[in-house]
């Protein structure tokens, strides 16, 4: 391993360690000073290891760290609490309070919109750098800095803090949809950032499995994300092809779907039953019967739509009427399924939602018509941004008319 | 969670003077955060506004608007579902176009009964 692609795989590893660690002493009041003092460590491991990478290099960077820090900072009294909080990193990976954990936690206020709760998430729990997070959002490195500056302005101004012991109901919904955001970027398809992607589906993977584990958080909510998030990957490869093109959910060769994932997930899934049901029941549910379905057509699908109709309950919205009204088609309610899809096309919103034009198309082709069907392709085309949609989208142009 | 009317300010002036190409760039830019609010389970209902309308008072019906003497005038609206006002207009932020200072947003309460 060369000196720069191993200090990049520890920066991922314990970026969030240090800071979490030292905030726990300087408070999170105080995380641009953390911040800097950990930064500055791998810019020494930088300059240093290129002659020789130390034997002990976890070890050596807590040390460095830890030097840095008491340099830096002079009150007395935090010195003790930062050679505790960054001793105790070196002797244990595992300790019950992981500062990896607890800044979770800390941008799971009710303050924070989602968005900034999931960016100090990727940065400061996940450890992502600025423009690895950009890529991940789509954003820009200069649009993210700004949000991360935004919230270190919060957290000082309101005099924002740790919430000492166990999290409340309140703050255990956030920290889900939290993780629940992570997963849904990093399964999203998007060209030339998979590695990124997979390492964030494993990261809120983890996240998760630490909330299960813990008997003050697992929650029958918890743990239907958790199988939500394993339906999902069970289908994460076969969903392209080996060249990297899209393969949509009809397509995917079910043989490719990982089933010992999806019998661990149903376990999961069993295991969250409850009377009330949150949209990740809703969700994991569906996608078990997704999953389990030996094929697209043999799909429960007016088990589906009973089920989209019960998450608009949760979360009205317009976007979940579209879902309904194209799971209504494949169950075979035709004439309803077309005249709710033509009365969504109003909505200004998703009249410019390119997977609105994709559906449309693809029911239309059903219909056999697939000129009209073209022109609805060709719509969506100029409505989304990314390559691997474009592509796909004209993959079915090329098979419309043809499919029947 | 509390649900929040945004009022869309700008100047409808401009929004006139405005190409299609530029006007569909912005309803690109607006369905990309809808997606975003929808998937963090704060989108509920939205849509722009045509520039066309009448003032209706107790005398007189007046159909040459825009009415008002400042050069903003409302453009649309979004309802969303938020824990606060403060992350109502955190989400409300976050919106591109109020970032390129293209669109201002009024954030208010609905009130509930």
């Amino acid at each position: 391993m060369t000196s720069t692609s191993s200090l990049d795989h520890l920066y991922k590893h314990l970026f969030a360690k240090m800071v979490g660690g030292l905030v726990k002493s300087v408070g999170i009041k105080n995380i641009s000073i953390a911040e800097d003092i950990v930064q500055e460590t791998f810019l020494a491991a930088h300059q240093q290891w290129n002659k020789a990478i130390p034997d002990k290099p976890q070890a050596w960077l807590f040390k460095v760290c830890k030097n840095i820090a008491l340099k830096s900072i002079k009150n007395e009294e935090t010195h003790s609490s930062i050679e505790k909080a960054l001793h105790i990193q070196v002797e244990a990976d595992n300790q019950e309070t992981d500062p990896v954990f607890e800044m979770l936690l800390a941008c799971a206020h009710p303050r924070f919109s989602p968005k900034q709760q999931v960016i100090f998430a990727l940065r400061y729990s996940a450890g992502f750098k600025v423009d690895q997070i950009a890529n991940i959002l789509l954003s820009k490195p200069e649009s993210i800095t700004k949000v991360l500056q935004r919230i270190k302005l919060l957290i000082k101004s309101e005099n924002l803090n740790f919430l000492p012991g166990p999290p409340d109901e309140a703050t255990q919904k956030i920290l889900l949809n939290i993780l629940y955001l992570m997963f849904s970027e990093g399964y999203k398809t998007s060209s030339g950032k998979s590695i990124l992607n997979t390492a964030l589906c494993e990261d809120a993977l983890s996240f998760i499995q630490t909330i299960i584990k813990s008997s003050d958080l697992s929650t029958p909510d918890a743990k239907a994300l958790y199988a939500l998030m394993l339906f999902n990957l069970s289908r994460f490869e076969a969903r392209f092809t080996k060249v990297g093109d899209l393969i949509d959910l009809e397509h995917q060769n079910r043989a490719h779907w990982n089933s010992e994932m999806i019998k661990v997930a149903s376990h999961y899934l069993n295991e969250a039953r409850t009377k009330h049901l949150s949209k990740y029941h809703i969700e994991a549910t569906m996608a078990y019967l997704h999953c389990t379905a030996d094929s697209f057509e043999n799909t429960d699908w007016r088990k589906i739509v009973s089920l989209y109709q019960k998450l608009h309950l949760i979360n009205e919205s317009p976007f979940i009427q579209l879902n309904l009204a194209i799971a209504k088609f494949y169950a075979g309610n035709m004439s309803e399924a077309f005249s709710q899809l033509k009365e969504l096309g109003t909505v200004t919103f998703i009249n410019n939602y390119h997977l609105y034009h994709v559906a449309l198309g693809k029911i239309l082709d059903r219909k056999n018509e697939s000129a009209l069907a073209i022109q609805h392709y060709q719509k969506a085309i100029t409505l989304t941004a990314h390559q691997s949609e474009k592509k796909y989208i004209q993959n079915l142009i090329g098979k419309s008319g043809y499919s029947n | 969670m509390k649900k929040f009317m945004l009022l869309i300010r700008e100047d409808l002036r401009l929004l006139e003077k405005m190409t299609q190409e530029q006007s569909e760039a912005d309803i690109h830019k607006m369905v990309g955060w809808v997606e975003e609010i929808t998937q963090s389970g704060n989108f509920v209902q939205g849509d722009p506004l045509e520039n066309g309308m009448t003032l209706v008072t107790k005398d007189e019906i007046i159909s040459d608007g825009p009415f008002i003497e400042a050069k903003e005038a409302i453009s649309g609206f979004t309802i969303i579902k938020a824990e606060s006002l403060q992350q109502a207009s955190e989400i409300a932020s976050s919106c591109p176009l109020v970032q390129t200072g293209q669109i201002k947003m009024e954030v208010r309460p609905i009130m509930e009964f």
